[in-house]
């Protein structure tokens, strides 16, 4: 595993040197991100769509969900008060 | 009884650390990448069986529906490793969640009706309305098929959730009878341990089945907007 051109930098937090870690993002560039740049943007643009439309999906009911808690929580704490 | 039941379908943590993204990524570590002519044997071995099912699996497939062959072979090593990973004692298994399962359906569900609608419009809307129906029930026919399109992520992403899910459940249940038995009737604890093992050799082919029937299904909506 080659890596075309080194960065050297100074040594940072827990050892991770900024040089250690722009060799690791290069090296998953080249290894990981190139062979399959093709299908990402090509091939599995439906995939992302669907990936968008469940996301999507996944907010507005997490949203329903607080907004009813927030909505219980208020009735309950109004009718404690009334008492 | 009933919380140690589904106990196991609980998303594990690690002293407050939820693990459950590192159980999802494990299986991967036993596919090793064959990166030489002559590999060793696991790695033959595995070259051989992916060789074998995409074979069969794209041959169906036209020039644009093979561009998901990497998909579709990735898709079934998954789910077939982390059904089989699944049956270890104690193991949690990350395909009995429903989340995850539709987290895995709907996207792919959707990629290959985009993927239809794009560059097969009018063919894919023709799938509403099915060839030779009669005029008065072609409005009743649209609503069905419709609502048949829309519910395909979900039976996809229920089925594997349901079979996986309840074969477990079935083995939890009856490993705990057998332990039960043993100290009451020896002889009908020795049956139904023999009805464990033979639940545990079914529950090793569904989990290879399960794996096969959703990798099949997203192929065979694919090819149909292909």
């Amino acid at each position: 595993m080659e890596v075309t051109f080194r960065v050297i930098g100074r040594a940072g937090w827990g050892g991770l040197s900024r040089g250690f870690c722009a060799e690791m993002l290069q090296s998953l560039v080249k290894n990981v991100w190139i062979p399959v740049k093709a299908y990402c943007t090509q091939v599995y643009q439906g995939i992302w769509v669907g990936m968008g439309l469940m996301g999507f999906t996944i907010y507005k009911i997490r949203i329903a969900d607080k907004r009813s808690k927030a909505l219980k929580a208020l009735s309950l704490a109004s009718a404690h008060g009334h008492h | 009884m009933n919380e140690n039941l589904f106990a196991s379908f609980t998303t594990p943590m690690m002293m407050g650390v939820p693990i459950v993204v590192l159980i999802i990524i494990f299986p991967s570590i036993l596919f090793p990448s064959p990166n030489r002519l002559i590999n060793n044997r696991l790695a033959t071995v595995q070259q051989w069986l992916i060789q074998l099912v995409s074979k069969y699996m794209l041959s169906i497939h036209n020039y644009k529906g093979q561009t998901w062959a990497l998909m579709l072979m990735s898709l079934i090593l998954f789910i077939g490793s982390t059904n089989l990973l699944g049956l270890l004692p104690h193991s949690f298994t990350p395909t009995t969640q429903l989340s995850m399962n539709l987290g895995m359906a709907i996207p792919l569900w959707a990629g290959t009706v985009v993927m239809g609608f794009r560059h097969k419009t009018k063919a894919s809307l023709a799938h509403f309305l099915p060839q030779g129906t009669p005029l008065p029930l072609i409005p009743m026919l649209v609503i069905i098929e419709t609502i048949s399109l829309f519910i395909q992520p979900v039976a996809l992403a229920v089925r594997l959730t349901a079979n996986i899910t309840a074969g477990h459940l079935l083995i939890h249940l009856i490993g705990g009878a057998t332990l039960v038995l043993m100290n009451i009737n020896p002889v009908t604890a020795l049956i139904t341990f023999i009805i464990l093992i033979l639940l545990t050799i079914l529950e090793l082919a569904v989990a290879l089945i399960q794996a096969y029937v959703f990798t099949l299904l997203v192929s065979l909506y694919l090819h149909d907007n292909t």
